[in-house]
């Protein structure tokens, strides 16, 4: 057993310090596919206010993003932007699959024009069930994968 | 009484019918396959596909100036060309079926004719390929040039689960077409706006051609909400096709049910309780005070000012509550049933809705100082992208778009579906035809709603809200029904076909407000600068799920 | 000598790291100030998670900001694209070093302080140029270039709406310009130049909000047109760093309206009461001070909260056709009155 001391110490840094952060400023890319990008939008807005509140900026690049909430169906035509615009986010980055068709193509399943579900195109951390799932579902969401996070669950 | 009103104006009808139809036979003479009155305003003509064009004109001079929909059936033996004109002086609709030889569906363009017709060939050609001759830019609409057939036609398959491959993101991939400048001498820049951009509302995509920051050229590309729809409602019951019709203006779910309801009720005979309709117009009415809080939220939001986004979702969210409480959903409320509702109003909900009558008018006067009494909102709106009143019937514009043209068309009061016409309102008109118009109308509309809901609210009887005479199984009988409504975005229809087996509809074609608005964007928008484009495009007030189905 | 070398040197690098520590933790809180007042206008709590009130926040954010990958993109002018928002950084805090916080407290009193300041300002459009060019991505350029017009056409009303001041205090020196503004009427009504050049003032004030780059004056990163304007491409540690310059920015320039137009450190009543106290003395002016530039933020941000943006073409034409000629007049008049 090799053991690279640097690393060790990087990796603790990196559970310890780090993974105590990143939770708390997810900022996810403004990027609203369908359906869900309304209730998305109602969730960020005064009554509830559920991302602001947990850190969460809005951000339009994808560059400054960390979370891609994929809110709506992903039709053919759209994956490879979807794909693309993950690409383009820096690491470390999350999903989280927002509502029946960004799991699994949701009421248009059998169309000839959507991907069944974002984890055909990308990973996904967290599903959030619901057509369109409440913005408390989604709020639950974002609490999930905030643990996620703090236990060191995710992995690329 | 209300009966008796419909039985005159069916008489009335009657002669006004002969009058045109037969004016129809007189000049086309054998070229007429079959002209009819379908019910009172609804007229039909069958043709063959060659000799559509002549008859459009004389449709057209006839005083037929909206063209509203132009959609496709496939009858697997032959293909038929439907056109959907209205006119506003006649009050009339003529639903024109071209027949058309499966093997080799051409058809005259009707683009010379009406400029509206340019999206909806373009999209009709796409689904179910039919060739316009003649039209400027035959192209695929909402689907990639490299897709293979077209998906309405009755032989293409679907699977049951389409699994996304690797070597399909190449086909789907929609690559920018860069033309070069004109005069060889300006350089130019094009921007591809979307189809993620903060400020395309969803998925639209609109390659600009820059120069320096005036924008030379747009060219919306749409179809990345594109869903099938269209194709889908051939495969579910006319029950189940119901929730699909929330999810595509997913704003104002209750309006594309009501449309889509009319329909069927339409094929089927239903007449819908008393209460039923009263609830109906209700709920259509809180409906679209909710889209156009969403539409002056997201107006604001790309004018950078986000404190108004936050206010009208905060009063958005009390619609969002009083539908809610009707039927459980927040967003999408799949409420209406054929043949009336899901269920009555729970107890108390009427004094919750008259508390909200009371509430929003004092929240909007906010809004009034906030936009009316800034003056940066006033000139960045103001005389920014007129749309000529004439250029917007020729486009098809509908709904606030065209009545902020001075042109007070609302199909409400033009022609009245459910029990609109017992309602007194104003038709919200404004002169200007810029985007400031477009604000306000919406705007005012509210309070129009407002009052309808009042009104209604005042004579709401009691009994049933759903009519015992729908049956369990939904096989309407042969035929074809085209019902209109004022959708908040406009004018919205939904075609539907049946072919008297089955419990699935036919054919379905949604008529929808924004495609056709959309379609007017470039052209008053093209020659300003990019602010400027951004806020016409909020002043559209689309939504992608109707657009691209 | 060479121990008095030393000494300058040392005092110079005490001073820079005042400076920067000063803007620094600033900074942090202004991010999540600003947070929580627009969301307290939106009628929303903000950030309240990370820490008591959220106050954590930004720390969180550079934490993870400092960790994230770093993106170049591949067709980007690696060397400008690179050193873009360090040259922004650096001019950012530049300006800084002639602006005082108390009597004395200030990095370098230079003579020629205002006029430094003004020229060092308009140097951090360099930087946005730079970033926008070296990106290689048509919305930061589109963002560059607003940026370069914007500043260009707000620069000159600037620097005339201080001439007055200048004119009236004889000396460029920031800290001479607010010993002139200790005095006050009756002891009680200050002698401010906000008084004495109100048609300055609101010049000056709309110059700064411009040359800021805030609402109603954010063209050059206009969410809603441009995605992000001129930083677009940029990511992580790149990104903070715009960030970082933007929020000096507005220290800044919250700090130079309250030293040229609110008295700086000074207080009636209770400025004469604390003059003979020693080091209190600096720490009733440091909290004077920093109390007065806080109330400029909070105005600043009540505006974000309540304009909408302006468009290009309006907000250039605004600063040549409108605030211009009202700076020149406030010269004129001002000198008028002087020669009188």
């Amino acid at each position: 057993m090799e053991v690279k001391l640097p690393n060790v110490i990087l990796t603790k840094l990196d559970r310890l310090v780090f993974d105590r952060a990143r939770p708390y400023t997810m900022w996810p890319l403004t990027f609203g596919l369908a359906c869900c990008a309304i209730e998305m939008m109602a969730t960020g807005c005064s009554r509830y206010d559920a991302f602001e509140r947990f850190g969460m900026l809005f951000r339009a690049t994808p560059r400054q993003a960390d979370l891609m909430i994929v809110a709506g169906t992903i039709t053919k035509k759209m994956a490879p932007n979807v794909r693309r615009l993950y690409e383009q986010m820096p690491e470390p980055k999350y999903v989280i699959a927002m509502g029946e068709c960004a799991i699994c193509g949701g009421p248009f399943y059998d169309s000839y024009s959507v991907v069944n579900g974002a984890d055909q195109i990308i990973p996904v951390d967290v599903y959030v069930p619901g057509c369109p799932p409440r913005p408390e579902t989604l709020i639950d969401a974002i609490v999930k994968l905030q643990k996620k996070i703090k236990e060191g669950k995710i992995k690329r | 009484m209300a009966e008796e009103k419909a039985q005159e104006e069916v008489e009335e009808q009657e002669e006004a019918k002969h009058e045109l139809l037969e004016e129809l036979r007189s000049s086309f003479g054998e070229k007429i396959l079959q002209a009819r009155l379908l019910r009172p305003r609804r007229l039909q003509v069958r043709i063959k596909g060659e000799d559509l064009y002549p008859v459009a004109e004389f449709l057209k001079g006839a005083g037929f100036d909206h063209l509203s929909c132009i959609s496709g059936v496939d009858y697997q033996e032959h293909m038929e060309a439907v056109y959907h004109l209205w006119s506003y002086s006649r009050r009339e609709l003529i639903q024109i079926n071209a027949e058309l030889p499966r093997d080799n569906p051409e058809i005259a363009s009707l683009v010379p004719l009406y400029r509206a017709a340019d999206w909806h060939e373009r999209e009709a050609y796409d689904m179910l390929g039919i060739v316009f001759k003649g039209h400027p830019n035959l192209k695929r609409m909402l689907l990639p040039e490299t897709f293979e057939g077209h998906p309405l036609r009755k032989d293409f398959k679907t699977q049951p689960m389409s699994w996304y491959l690797e070597g399909e993101a190449e086909m789907w991939e929609t690559p920018v077409e860069v033309s070069p400048p004109e005069d060889g001498e300006t350089e130019v820049m094009v921007l591809n706006i979307g189809p993620q951009h903060p400020s395309t509302h969803g998925v639209a995509r609109l390659v600009t051609t820059l120069s320096g920051e005036t924008v030379v050229k747009i060219e919306p590309v749409i179809g990345y909400l594109h869903r099938g729809v269209e194709k889908i409602a051939e495969m579910r019951t006319y029950q189940q096709f119901l929730p699909l019709t929330d999810r595509t203006d997913y704003i104002s779910s209750i309006t594309n049910n009501l449309a889509y309801v009319l329909a069927v009720e339409e094929l089927l005979g239903v007449r819908v309780p008393e209460r039923a309709e009263y609830l109906r117009v209700i709920l259509s009415e809180l409906q679209r005070i909710a889209n156009h809080l969403m539409f002056i939220a997201a107006f604001g939001a790309d004018l950078g000012a986000w404190t108004v986004m936050m206010y009208g979702f905060r009063e958005r969210e009390m619609v969002l509550d009083l539908m809610e409480q009707v039927s459980g959903q927040r967003l999408l409320y799949n409420f209406l049933r054929i043949g009336g509702l899901k269920e009555d109003v729970p107890p108390g909900w009427e004094d919750n809705l008259r508390n909200f009558l009371r509430v929003l008018p004092e929240r909007l006067a906010d809004y009034e100082t906030y936009f009316f009494n800034n003056e940066i909102f006033i000139k960045r709106c103001e005389g920014v992208g007129v749309l000529e009143p004439e250029l917007a019937i020729d486009l098809g514009v509908t709904g606030p778009m065209l009545r902020a043209s001075g042109v007070a068309r609302d199909v409400r009061r033009d022609d009245p579906y459910s029990i609109y016409d017992r309602f007194d309102f104003e038709v919200v008109t404004e002169e200007a035809g810029d985007t400031l118009a477009r604000f306000k109308v919406r705007f005012r509309e509210i309070f129009e709603s407002l009052r309808i809901i009042e009104q209604a609210l005042e004579d709401l009887p009691e009994g049933e809200v759903r009519s015992p005479d729908v049956p369990k199984v939904i096989r309407p009988p042969r035929g074809e029904a085209y019902s209109r409504i004022e959708a908040p975005k406009g004018e919205l229809a939904y075609y539907v076909v049946s072919d008297g087996k089955s419990t699935s509809p036919y054919r379905l074609k949604i008529r929808s407000p924004a495609f056709c608005n959309l379609s007017a964007f470039p052209h008053y928008a093209t020659g300003e600068i990019i602010p400027d484009m951004i806020v016409n495009f909020a002043s559209v007030d689309i939504v992608m799920g109707e657009i691209d189905r | 000598m060479v121990n008095e070398m030393l000494l300058q040197v040392l005092q110079g690098l005490i001073a820079v790291v005042a400076v920067i520590l000063f803007l620094s933790l600033n900074v942090l809180f202004l991010t999540w100030m600003e947070r929580k007042v627009i969301a307290r206008i939106h009628v929303r709590y903000g950030p309240n998670r990370a820490g008591p009130y959220g106050l954590l926040q930004p720390i969180a954010d550079m934490l993870k900001l400092l960790t994230k990958e770093d993106i170049v993109p591949e067709k980007a002018d690696r060397l400008v694209y690179n050193l873009a928002p360090v040259v922004a950084f650096l001019f950012a805090l530049m300006p800084a070093a002639a602006i005082g916080i108390g009597s004395g407290l200030i990095a370098a009193d230079i003579g020629v302080g205002v006029l430094y300041i003004a020229a060092v300002a308009s140097l951090s459009t360099l930087a946005v140029l730079m970033a926008a060019w070296g990106s290689n991505n048509k919305y930061s350029l589109l963002g560059g270039l607003r940026t370069a017009a914007q500043s260009l056409s707000y620069e000159i009303p600037l620097v005339l709406s201080m001439i007055g001041i200048v004119a009236i205090v004889g000396s460029l020196s920031t800290q001479d310009i607010v010993a002139a503004q200790s005095q006050a009427w009756f002891g009680i009504i200050p002698k401010w130049f906000i008084f004495y050049q109100p048609l300055a003032f609101i010049v000056f004030f709309t110059a700064v909000v411009a040359e800021m780059g805030r609402i109603p004056f954010d063209l050059p990163e206009s969410e809603s047109e441009l995605v992000a304007g001129f930083h677009t491409e940029y990511s992580g540690m790149k990104f903070a760093m715009f960030m970082f310059a933007e929020y000096i920015h507005f220290v800044v320039g919250s700090a130079l309206v309250v030293t040229l137009f609110l008295g700086g450190w000074h207080l009636p009543v209770i400025s004469p009461l604390v003059a003979e106290l020693g080091w209190v003395k600096y720490l009733v002016q440091v909290a004077i001070f920093v109390a007065k530039m806080y109330l400029v933020i909070f105005v600043l941000m009540w505006v974000r909260g309540t304009l909408t943006r302006t468009k290009v073409d309006h907000v250039l034409s605004y600063g040549w056709k409108g605030l211009l000629p009202l700076a020149l007049a406030n010269v004129v008049i001002t000198g008028v009155v002087l020669s009188i």
